[in-house]
C-alpha cells in the first residue's frame, strides 16, 4: 500500500525561557493510504503537537512532512488553507461546531468553500448526516443537541468532502462511555467503508486498539509502533 | 474568488441573524442616528440659507431679476422694457416695484412714520409701490399677510406694514432696531415721504406682512399708482427692480439672453435669481456646508470607532471559532470579508431605517412645519447627490470598520487561535 503521509526527522521545539524545549524529537513515520492510526501517550508526550504538524495547523522547527509525496514545508498560508480544505477533515476534542450555524450549515460550509453548489452541498450534507444517524437534526443548532450528537456532526463535517485524511484529536474525550462507543463505531465505519485514512489521538487504550495500527509517544519519540490484529 | 465571497456572505448572514437582537438593534439604532445626524443637521443648516434663497426667488426676484446698473438709481426707459417683457412668450408674468428715491438707510431723522398722537416714535423704512395684482398672481405675496388683508381695487390711502416694524421690544432682532411697536390693522399712521415737501400724510394700515424678505418686512407696501400720485412722476422716475416669472418649460439663461438682446444693457442688469442674490449668501451657504461637514465628520468617526469596537469584540470572542474555520480550510480572506459584510449589513439596515424616517417623517414634517427663522423658513434641504455621497461615505467607513478588526484577528497563528493561547 502506498504511503499517503511521510514524516521524516520531525522536530518541534518551543522557547522555554532562555533555552529551547524539544517537544518532538526527530519523529519518522510512514502512514499508508486508508490506514486507521491511533496515537497514544501521556499528557505532554507530544501527540497533539505531532498531529498539529501533520495536519498543517502548525509549522515544524525542522524535518519534513510529505503528503501524497508532496513536500508541505514550502506551502504558503493560502496554499496550506487550500490543502487542508481539499484533503483533510478535522474532528476536534469538543466538536468545535459554529454555534451560529445549524447542523446542516455546519456540515455544508466547507463544501460551499470548495465551490460546490448550495443544492449539491445540502444533498451531500444530508446524506452524510443520515449516515451517522442524525439526519433528522439538520435544522437544529449546536446548542440544541447533545455532546455525542455534536461529535457526530463534527464527524460529518470532517468526512462530507471525502477527504484523504481525517485528523481526530481525542474525539471521545468529553463523552460518556456509551456515546464514545457510538463515535468510535462511526470512525471505524468511515475507515472500513470509505477507506479514508484516519489519524486519531486518544488517551484510552480501549479505543486506540480499535485502529489498524497504534503508536505510542513518549518525550517526543515514538516508543512503540504496532499493528493490531483484529 | 467567488467561493471566497460566497462563503463570506454565507457566514455574515448567519452571524447577523444569530447575533444578539439587542446588540444588533443598538448598533443599527446608532447607525440610524448617525445617518440622520449627517443628513438632517447639514440639511437644516443649509436649509436655513436655502429657505432664504427659495424665499427670495419665490417672493421677490422670480427666475429672472432686473435692476438698474450701478450708475442708475432706477430703471430707465421702462416702458420699452415692459414692451419687451410683454412680448416674450417665455415670460409668465413680471412685477415692477417702485421705491421712494428718498430712502435713507442710516439717516433716521429725515424720514418719519409715527402713530397719530405719539411723539418721538419714528423709524426709517422703505416704501415700495407695487402692482398688487401682479404680486399676488406671480409672487404670492398676499399669502404672507399675517394680520388683516391684501389690497383690493377700491383701497385708497391704505398700506400694508412690514411685520418687523410692528415688532415689540422683546422681538427685536438687533438692539438698535427701531420699531413702531404694536400696530393692528385698521390703525392710522402718518408717512412723510422723502423728497416730498408736503405735510405728512395719513394712511390706514390694512394688513401686516411677514415674508422673511427684509425689503418688505422692514418696509411699507403701497399700490404703485398711489405712490405715483403722492410723489408725482418727477420724483418717481422708474422701477427700482422687476421680478420675472418664466414659464415652466423656459430656460432661464435663454430668457436672460433674449431680454438682453432686446434692451439697452448699459441701463439695466438682467440676472438669474441666483446671480442677483450675490456672493454674500453664497458665502454663508458655503460656511454652513462647511460647518455641517465638520459635524458630520465627527459623527462618522464616532460610528466608525463604534463599529470597529463591536466587530473587534465580536471577532475576539470568536477567536477560537475563527481558528477552527481557518483550520478546516476556510480562507482567511473569507473570514475577513464575512466581518466586513456583517458591518455592511448593520450599516445597510441603519441607513434603510434612517431613509424611511427621513422620507416618510422628517421631510414631510419640515415641509409642513418649516422652522421659523427671522430671515427664512428653515427647510430640510436634502439633495439626491448629497444623500448618495453620505450613504457611500458611511458604507466605505463601515467596510473599513469591519475589515480591519477581522484582519487583526485572522492574521494570528491558526493553531494559537484554536488553542486560545
Amino acid at each position: 500500500m502506498t504511503n499517503i503521509l511521510q514524516v521524516r526527522n520531525l522536530i518541534k521545539s518551543f522557547k522555554d525561557g532562555d533555552h529551547l524545549k524539544k517537544i518532538l524529537n526527530g519523529i519518522n513515520l510512514d502512514i499508508p493510504e486508508g490506514q486507521f492510526l491511533s496515537i497514544i501517550g501521556e499528557s505532554g508526550a507530544g501527540k497533539s503537537t505531532l498531529i498539529y504538524q501533520m495536519s498543517l495547523l502548525d509549522v515544524p522547527t525542522s524535518g519534513s512532512i510529505s503528503i501524497f509525496g508532496k513536500e508541505t514545508s514550502n506551502l504558503n498560508i493560502k496554499e496550506q488553507a487550500e490543502f487542508r480544505l481539499n484533503n483533510f477533515g478535522y474532528i476536534f476534542q469538543d466538536s468545535a461546531l459554529i454555534k451560529e450555524l445549524s447542523v446542516l450549515e455546519n456540515v455544508k460550509l466547507s463544501l460551499l468553500a470548495k465551490g460546490i453548489s448550495n443544492k449539491k452541498a445540502e444533498e451531500m450534507s444530508k446524506e452524510t448526516l443520515t449516515k451517522v444517524g442524525i439526519g433528522e437534526m439538520i435544522n437544529r443548532y449546536p446548542s440544541e443537541i447533545s455532546g455525542g450528537e455534536k461529535q457526530r456532526v463534527a464527524i460529518s463535517r470532517a468526512i462530507v468532502g471525502k477527504p484523504s485524511i481525517v485528523f481526530a484529536d481525542e474525539p471521545t474525550a468529553n463523552l460518556d462511555h456509551e456515546t464514545s462507543e457510538k463515535v468510535m463505531k462511526e470512525l471505524k465505519n468511515i475507515s472500513d467503508e470509505l477507506k479514508i485514512t484516519i489519524i486519531m489521538i486518544t488517551h484510552e487504550l480501549e479505543y486506540a486498539e480499535r485502529a489498524d495500527r497504534m503508536i505510542e509517544i513518549s518525550d517526543g519519540n515514538i516508543i512503540n509502533d504496532s499493528s493490531i490484529n483484529k | 474568488m467567488s467561493n471566497v465571497v460566497r462563503t463570506a456572505w454565507f457566514l455574515a448572514t448567519r452571524y447577523f441573524f444569530k447575533f444578539s437582537k439587542w446588540t444588533s438593534g443598538l448598533i443599527i439604532f446608532v447607525i440610524t442616528l448617525t445617518f440622520l445626524n449627517l443628513v438632517v443637521v447639514s440639511g437644516l443648516l443649509v436649509g436655513l440659507i436655502e429657505g432664504s434663497i427659495v424665499g427670495i426667488k419665490e417672493l421677490r426676484t422670480g427666475e429672472v431679476f432686473i435692476a438698474p446698473t450701478e450708475q442708475n438709481q432706477y430703471i430707465k426707459k421702462y416702458n420699452e422694457l415692459f414692451n419687451v417683457l410683454d412680448n416674450n412668450k417665455d415670460i409668465k408674468g413680471y412685477a415692477p416695484r417702485y421705491v421712494s428715491d428718498a430712502r435713507l438707510y442710516k439717516d433716521y431723522k429725515t424720514s418719519i412714520y409715527r402713530r397719530v398722537g405719539e411723539v418721538g416714535v419714528d423709524v426709517y423704512a422703505i416704501v415700495t409701490g407695487i402692482d398688487f395684482k401682479k404680486e399676488k398672481n406671480f409672487f404670492g405675496l398676499d399669502k404672507k399677510i399675517i394680520e388683516g388683508r391684501w389690497f383690493v381695487d377700491t383701497d385708497v390711502n391704505s398700506v400694508i406694514l412690514g411685520s418687523r416694524l410692528t415688532a415689540k421690544k422683546d422681538e427685536k432682532l438687533f438692539t438698535d432696531e427701531r420699531v413702531l411697536g404694536d400696530i393692528k390693522p385698521g390703525e392710522i399712521i402718518e408717512i412723510r415721504f422723502e423728497n416730498n415737501t408736503s405735510a405728512p400724510k395719513k394712511f390706514q394700515v390694512i394688513g401686516i406682512i411677514n415674508s422673511k424678505q427684509q425689503e418688505y418686512d422692514y418696509g411699507i407696501l403701497i399700490p404703485d399708482r398711489e405712490l405715483r400720485e403722492i410723489l408725482g412722476q418727477g420724483a418717481l422716475l422708474g422701477p427700482d427692480n422687476i421680478g420675472i416669472r418664466i414659464t415652466s418649460k423656459a430656460d432661464t439663461t435663454y430668457v436672460i439672453n433674449s431680454i438682453k438682446a432686446s434692451t439697452d444693457n448699459s441701463l439695466i442688469n438682467v440676472r438669474s435669481s441666483e446671480e442677483s442674490i450675490g456672493k454674500y449668501i453664497g458665502n454663508i451657504r458655503k460656511t454652513f456646508v462647511l460647518l455641517s461637514n465638520a459635524v458630520g465628520t465627527i459623527s462618522i468617526v464616532v460610528v466608525t470607532v463604534m463599529l470597529f469596537i463591536v466587530i473587534f469584540i465580536s471577532a475576539i470572542t470568536k477567536q477560537r471559532q475563527i481558528g477552527i474555520l481557518k483550520g478546516i480550510g476556510i480562507s482567511p480572506l473569507s473570514l475577513k470579508l464575512s466581518y466586513m459584510f456583517l458591518s455592511f449589513m448593520y450599516t445597510f439596515f441603519g441607513i434603510l431605517i434612517g431613509l424611511l424616517i427621513l422620507i416618510f417623517f422628517l421631510i414631510p414634517y419640515f415641509d409642513a412645519n418649516p422652522i421659523d427663522f427671522p430671515f427664512s423658513d428653515g427647510i430640510l434641504f436634502v439633495t439626491i447627490p448629497g444623500l448618495i455621497t453620505k450613504i457611500l461615505l458611511l458604507f466605505v467607513m463601515s467596510i473599513f470598520a469591519g475589515f480591519l478588526p477581522a484582519h487583526l484577528i485572522t492574521k494570528r497563528n491558526t493553531l494559537n487561535t484554536i488553542l486560545e493561547r
